[in-house]
C-alpha cells in the first residue's frame, strides 16, 4: 500500500497552492482556447516521450555505457528509464508552469487530461517497451497522488481563494500570492535536501552509475521540452502555454514510476535505482528548462505568430 | 484591482533573488541534503525510510 510521507506532501501542497490560487473555476471553460497547445503537449506526452526514452536508454545504457555497468543490471536499468517516461508528472508541473508565470487554467487542464489519458494508456505502453504480456498497474500510488496533489490542493486552494476575494478583492489574493512566493521557493529548496538527504547514499556508493543512468534522463528532457516549444512555437500559441506545455511535456511521473518498478522488479533491483536517479535529476534540471522557457521569450514571441496574428 | 492585475510582477522581487543565485542554490542544497543524510541518517529515517521498508517506497509521496 502506498503510504503519505507526510513532511513531504506538506512541502508539495506549499509549492502548488500559488498556482491553485490562480485558478479560476469560471475561467475553465475557456481553456479550449489553446487547443493547439494541448495537443501539442498530449503528442509530446503520449506519442513521443515514452519511445525516446526507449531509444535513448537502449543507444546509453544498452549500447555506449554498457562495458562499464554491472552486466547483469543493463536490462534493469533500461526497465527503470522507460518506466520514468512512461507518464507525465501530475503536481510539480503547477511549480514549474507558476515559474514561468504559464497560464494556470491551462496547466491545470492538461494535467488533468494527462491523468485520465494514463488510466488507459500507462499499462498498455510500458508493456509494449518492455515486452511483457501483462504488467501491473499500482492504482493504489495513482489514485493517491491525483487525490492527494490535485483533488484535495485544488479544493482547498478554491475555498481559500473565495475566502480572500470575498474579504479583500483582488487586492487581497495578490497580496497572499506575494507573500506565498518565497514561502513556496522556500519549499522547493527544502524539499531538494530532504530527496538528497534519502537518495544521498546511492550517489556515494555508486556515483558513476547514477551520472551514467543521469545521461540519457537529461537528454530526454531537453529533447522533449526543446521539441513542444518549438512545435507550439510554430504553431503560433502564446508563450505562456508553450512554456508550461514544454514542461509538461518533459515531465515524469516519478511515484508512479518508482512504485511500479518495485512491484515489477522490486527493491533492489536496476530498474527501481533508475527512477530513482529521475527523481533526483527533477528538481535541477526542470529548473534549468524554467530559466531557459523564461529567457528566451523575446525569441519565442518573434517567431510565434507567423500566420495568425493573435 | 491594480494590485491583481499586477500579481506576477509582484513575484518578481522573491523569484529575482531566487534565480540570480539559482545555480548556487541547488548545488548547496544538494550538498546539503547528501551531507545531511550521512551526518543525520536518524532523521532521515524518520522522515522516509520507514515508508522504503514498509511499503511501495519512500517516494510516493513525493510527487513528480
Amino acid at each position: 500500500m502506498a503510504e503519505v510521507n507526510l513532511p513531504v506532501a506538506v512541502l508539495v501542497w506549499l509549492m502548488i497552492v500559488p498556482m491553485l490560487l490562480k485558478i479560476d473555476l469560471a475561467a475553465l471553460g475557456q481553456v479550449g482556447h489553446h487547443w493547439r497547445g494541448i495537443a501539442t503537449t498530449v503528442g509530446i506526452n503520449w506519442l513521443v516521450k515514452p519511445f525516446s526514452m526507449a531509444l535513448l536508454g537502449w543507444l546509453f545504457i544498452g549500447l555506449l555505457f554498457r562495458p562499464h555497468l554491472p552486466a547483469g543490471m543493463i536490462d534493469g536499468y533500461m526497465a527503470g528509464l522507460i518506466l520514468l517516461a512512461a507518464a507525465p508528472c501530475t503536481a510539480m508541473v503547477f511549480v514549474w508552469s507558476n515559474l514561468v508565470e504559464g497560464e494556470p487554467h491551462f496547466t491545470l487542464s492538461q494535467v488533468a487530461l494527462n491523468d485520465t489519458i494514463m488510466i488507459f494508456a500507462f499499462a498498455p505502453i510500458v508493456a509494449l517497451l518492455l515486452g511483457l504480456s501483462s504488467i501491473t498497474v499500482p492504482w493504489d500510488t495513482l489514485l493517491l497522488s491525483v487525490v492527494l496533489y490535485i483533488v484535495v490542493p485544488v479544493v482547498v486552494a478554491q475555498l481559500w481563494r473565495r475566502g480572500l476575494l470575498a474579504k479583500g478583492g483582488p487586492a487581497a489574493l495578490g497580496r497572499t500570492l506575494r507573500r506565498l512566493a518565497p514561502l513556496s521557493l522556500s519549499a522547493l529548496l527544502l524539499t531538494l535536501v530532504l530527496l538528497f538527504g534519502l537518495q544521498g547514499e546511492q550517489i556515494l556508493r555508486q556515483p558513476a552509475v547514477i551520472a551514467m543512468l543521469a545521461v540519457p534522463i537529461l537528454i530526454q528532457v531537453y529533447l522533449n521540452a526543446g521539441l513542444a516549444y518549438w512545435l507550439n512555437r510554430r504553431l503560433g500559441v502564446a508563450w505562456c502555454v508553450a512554456g508550461p506545455s514544454a514542461l509538461i511535456g518533459a515531465s515524469n511521473f516519478f511515484e508512479l514510476a518508482v512504485a511500479t518498478a518495485i512491484a515489477l522488479f522490486g527493491f533492489q533491483s536496476g530498474a527501481a535505482l533508475a527512477t530513482v536517479v529521475g527523481v533526483l535529476v527533477e528538481v535541477p534540471v526542470m529548473l534549468s528548462v524554467v530559466h531557459i522557457v523564461r529567457r528566451s521569450r523575446g525569441w519565442y514571441e518573434r517567431g510565434a505568430f507567423p500566420r495568425r496574428p493573435a | 484591482m491594480s494590485e491583481a492585475a499586477t500579481a506576477a510582477p509582484d513575484q518578481a522581487p522573491a523569484l529575482g533573488l531566487f534565480e540570480r543565485y539559482l545555480t548556487l542554490w541547488v548545488a548547496l542544497c544538494i550538498i546539503a541534503g547528501i551531507g545531511l543524510g550521512q551526518a543525520m541518517p536518524d532523521l532521515f529515517q524518520a522522515l522516509g525510510t520507514e515508508q522504503w521498508r514498509r511499503s511501495t517506497c519512500r517516494l510516493p509521496c513525493w510527487s513528480g
